[in-house]
């Protein structure tokens, strides 16, 4: 049975004893005592720290201890079962990781002579082909630091498209269907456009007149996941693509669901314009928590002087590997240097372990448990897939409780602490947002079916307690989470009086 | 390894764990009786016919071995004497750090949306921003952006979402990295990007250019910019000047430090600051030929500006029923998953293991150690710039101000710094980076940079070959 550790919530701040340590620096020698005076003398007494600052003072065990039992309050996908739709929560290979300790990857500097990073080089050349030959893309940028980051890189390209046609005044709009997640319209204005948003049809996809209505001159572009956020694809995905392209705009793919097509679909064969690709969802590298990730963009051969700079290169001629300046139209960078390396190589390691035939048995797999989740799923009293019912889904799926709220007031957030309660991390609710009481569950090709199993187990439970006349019953889901090291949290405290640093927490006690 | 069966041939792998009679099962139920099936929504004619041009499949230890073969060719700066900064540093990283962050309970986690399963990570970022906080002096801290360069261009965004003017000022010299992404960042919103010079004698900013500009653009400036130490590491002596003409013109002041010198100067909240933006890689975090970084955003607790901050932010409250400490993200109706198109970033994931491993090295460190770090670096420094300031041919420093880790040098014209940057290679030491290619005016100087890593008699051989150099060229 699952029981979170709870340790009491001691703050590292409250830890401290004046005087401890929990990592030495060297003292200065008396040489190097003199040479600091003698600069510090120039400088103006007034920018100098006149008291210490209030860090805390531990000893390295007080550190390690505090640490790891923060770590035994948290779940991941090596603890157990998340299947938390839209993230793509698989088992994270531990050769990757591993490979990202050797100093030949960590103790690089980014400024180094590109003759002494070839070996990084080329593994980020190699990538970028592998991805681009992947999505049906011509050239890759492993620049962007994470999804939505590469949505930005994306948008930034179709506005310098447009700008470089001498468009850009009347290109002002991006449609964006109502399913899509918020990153997508987020992006749209930090790239300086308006949101067009387009209302889905009854079976969760794009509505073809809706759309052809809300496109215009002013259309920039599109974007589009496919798989959807619903987990469906999107069968008239060349005609909508027609209509984007027929106004010249451009079609971007969030490759957010991209678990799902791996060797079966390419969006580029679907006529997409540019492609990202989430390396921390399909290709295996960990979360961290929140990130880092890595957000790839691909383009079409059109597009590719856009890029941002630089992108890497083999020159056959000298056998070596270079940074490309050379994109005439580029939209400049999206940030200091040339990706996320350490999440760059654990794809390229991904890959690597896998290879084709192994990518596509991956999507294969995510589609497989995600339809027998949903077979099963469904037929469970006061669930259902409101879209796609009849149909199968992708690697993911959309389960709705509306049906339980109607009868029983109970929500799917009430169902998703119950379902940790039992040592799951809950499916992904309320989004999106077009479902009433949404759960979004994307299994991953990498669950045993014993744990699909026993989460279908779960909701059955759910469903027998939530319509049982007895309170107690209903009760254990209404005062769940109890197993773990905290219960419900009271977020509009929070919010009303936000404390959001030990400074601040200081303040108010005082 | 392939095995025939029935219906489909199983792909065997470690990764995969459903066995050939699960998979019969599971489509039983499905009511299909291929997987191929389950596909069946994909019109035919898109569905890929033809293999993809990929690796074929590797075990585990014929990975191991492409990619060791790969990173062989790196050189690491374990096995050159490297003089290289210029906003990424070469720092000692204290062995506790990488077995914490190696607890996959962390690594393997999302972003924290279910908060009672996930205190552990809430509380560590709670904890980061509460430590960042402290060193910089101002309360309010978000979890992390992906880097210093796109916490810049998000400051930049702010400042006009607050003041709804349209001009941000920063200076001329930033680390060119930076300054193109801040001008990619800018363009969405129609922010107009002008620069101030330095001072040709000390390296420092032009105080008196940037009142002239703060004249000429009196009410559209949204914010100013200053990094101190600055992009040559020059410690800015005006900086509470500028904060002065800033808040003058009702503008927003940011300023970008590093967090070591914090351990011995003034931090930004002190002198100032209403946004104050960091690279977090230099504490705790390995170069890693240039990310993942950790982008530190701080911002002082005022109304106005803290319904304006990007990226997640997390609380401390207590439980609903109970006045038991628990931890969740909260001021959420700033961010994309609520706010959608009007949200204050499009920014999700973030950079929390980053901003974990500066979390504990903060911790180890402490106040002790920050500020003798701190003075260790700004030493050394000195050291390097005396011992060339004694060679004929070097004018070192370059600039008169007083630098903190780093410093420029420049190459007397009678050689070619060409030259001296193979000379130096072939010795095998990288002595710095050329600003010639990015800011002309700078004939033949190196930005050079010293932290607590570089050993006395790396100086010294550095500076013993820079002296053989100029004999060996005519000197
Ligand atoms: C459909 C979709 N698009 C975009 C994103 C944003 O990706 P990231 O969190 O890496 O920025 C996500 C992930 O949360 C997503 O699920």
């Amino acid at each position: 049975m699952f029981k979170q550790t709870t340790w009491e919530k001691s703050l590292i701040f409250e830890l401290s004893i004046p005087g401890r340590i929990g990592y030495e620096v060297a003292e200065l020698s008396d040489k190097e005592k003199s040479l600091l005076s003698q600069s510090k003398q120039r400088i103006h007494p007034d920018l100098m720290r006149k008291k210490r600052l209030d860090l805390p003072e531990v000893s390295e065990l007080s550190v390690v201890r505090h640490f790891t039992r923060l770590s035994q309050m948290n779940y991941g996908v090596d603890t157990g079962f998340y299947p938390l739709g839209s993230c793509t929560m698989k088992y994270n290979p531990k050769i990757c990781d591993f490979v990202t300790t050797f100093p030949e990857a960590q103790n690089i500097h980014p400024y180094q002579d590109p003759s002494t990073v070839q070996g990084s080089l080329q593994i980020m050349f190699k990538l970028a082909k592998w991805l681009a030959e992947l999505s049906g893309m011509s050239k890759v940028t492993l620049q962007p630091a994470a999804g939505a980051h590469g949505e930005y890189t994306g948008i930034m390209i179709v506005r310098k498209y447009h700008e470089s046609q001498g468009n850009l005044e009347k290109k002002t709009e991006i449609i964006i269907p109502d399913s899509a997640h918020g990153t997508n319209p987020a992006t749209a204005t930090m790239c300086g456009f308006k949101t067009v948003i387009i209302p889905s049809n009854e079976d969760g996809c794009v509505d073809l007149e809706a759309l052809r209505s809300a496109v215009t001159d002013r259309t920039a572009g599109m974007m589009l996941t496919n798989p959807n956020t619903l987990g469906i694809f999107e069968q008239n995905i060349e005609d909508i693509i027609k209509i984007i392209h027929d106004v010249d705009g451009l079609a971007y793919y969030d490759g957010a669901n991209f678990n799902a097509i791996m060797g079966k679909v390419r969006p580029g064969d679907m006529g997409f314009d540019i492609v990202h690709f989430n390396l921390h969802k399909t290709f295996a590298t960990p979360h961290g928590g929140g990130g880092p990730g890595a957000g790839p963009v691909g383009v079409i051969t059109r597009l590719e002087p856009f890029l941002p700079v630089p992108t890497v290169d083999f020159d056959p001629d000298t056998q070596t590997y270079f940074f490309q300046y050379d994109h005439p139209f580029s939209i400049g960078k999206v940030r200091s240097y040339f990706g996320n390396f350490s999440i760059i190589l654990r794809a390229f390691t991904y890959i690597l372990r896998l290879g084709n035939e192994g990518l596509k048995a991956v999507s294969e797999m995510a589609v497989l448990n995600a339809n027998y989740m949903k077979s099963l799923c469904q037929t469970i009293k006061g669930f259902s897939v409101p879209y796609g019912k009849d149909s199968f889904c992708m690697h993911e799926f959309v389960l709705s409780s509306k049906q339980i709220l109607r009868d029983t007031n109970i929500s799917a957030l009430d169902i998703s602490k119950f379902i940790i309660d039992r040592g799951f991390h809950p499916p992904t609710v309320y989004f999106p947002l077009i479902v009433p009481e949404a759960l979004m569950i994307e299994p991953t090709e990498t669950e045993p079916k014993k744990m699909l199993d026993d989460f279908i187990q779960i909701l059955k439970d759910i469903s027998r307690l939530v319509y049982s006349d007895q309170e107690e019953e209903r009760n254990q889901i209404l005062e769940a989470p109890c197993n773990t090291s905290v219960r419900r949290i009271d977020d509009v405290k929070a919010a009303r009086n936000p404390i959001l640093s030990y400074r601040m927490l200081k303040q108010q006690e005082e | 390894m392939k095995i025939t069966m029935t219906s489909s041939q199983r792909f065997i792998h470690p990764y995969l764990p459903q066995t050939e009679t699960q998979i019969e099962t599971m489509l039983e139920s499905i009511g299909v009786s291929t997987i191929s099936e389950l596909f069946s929504s994909i019109p035919e004619k898109l569905r890929l016919t033809r293999k993809l041009n990929l690796p074929p499949t590797h075990s585990e230890q014929e990975t191991l071995s492409i990619v060791k073969k790969a990173l062989r060719k790196n050189k690491t700066v374990d096995e050159i004497s490297s003089f290289l900064g210029a906003g990424i540093y070469q720092h000692f990283i204290p062995t506790v750090i990488q077995t914490l962050l190696s607890r996959s309970e962390f690594y393997t986690a999302y972003t924290p949306y279910a908060p009672e399963i996930s205190q552990g990570m809430l509380q560590a970022l709670w904890e980061y921003q509460s430590l960042i906080a402290e060193i910089t002096k101002l309360d309010l801290v978000n979890s992390s952006m992906y880097d210093m360069a796109t916490a810049l261009g998000e400051a930049a965004l702010m400042c006009t979402r607050v003041t709804r003017k349209e001009i941000f000022l920063v200076p001329s010299y930033l680390q060119p990295e930076k300054f193109q992404t801040l001008l990619t960042y800018t363009q969405g919103a129609g922010i107009s990007i002008k620069t101030y010079p330095f001072d040709k004698e000390t390296g420092k900013a032009d105080l008196y250019a940037i009142s002239e500009l703060t004249k000429s653009h009196k009410n559209q400036i949204s914010g100013i910019y200053i990094e101190n130490p600055n992009f040559w590491g020059i410690i800015e002596e005006g900086v509470q000047e500028i904060g002065k003409i800033t808040h003058d013109l009702k503008g927003i002041f940011v300023i970008g430090f590093d967090p070591i010198s914090l351990g011995i100067l003034k931090s930004p909240g002190d002198y100032g600051a209403d946004i104050a933006i960091g690279e977090g890689q230099s504490i705790g975090l390995p170069m890693n030929f240039g990310g993942p970084l950790l982008g530190i955003f701080a911002v002082k607790n005022d109304r106005k500006l803290s319904r304006a901050v990007p990226g997640r932010i997390i609380g401390i409250t207590t439980e609903v029923k109970s006045a038991n400490r628990a931890f969740t993200m909260t001021l959420q109706t700033r961010e994309q998953h609520i706010r959608r198109e009007k949200a204050t970033s499009n920014i999700c994931t973030n950079n929390a293991l980053c901003a974990l491993a500066s979390t504990i090295y903060l911790s180890l460190l402490g106040p002790i150690g920050l500020e003798r770090l701190a003075e260790l670096c700004m030493s050394r420094t000195t050291y390097l710039l005396e011992e060339l300031h004694s060679i004929d041919g070097i004018k070192s420093p370059y600039f008169s101000g007083v630098p903190f880790k780093e410093f420029i040098f420049q190459l007397n014209s009678k050689f070619s710094s060409n030259d001296l940057e193979i000379f130096l290679q072939n010795n095998n030491i990288q002595g710095g980076l050329s600003l010639q290619p990015y800011f002309p005016e700078l004939k033949q100087c190196f930005l050079t940079a010293v932290t607590e890593t570089t050993k006395i008699s790396d100086i010294d051989q550095f500076t013993q070959k820079i002296r053989e150099f100029i004999l060996e060229h005519g000197g």
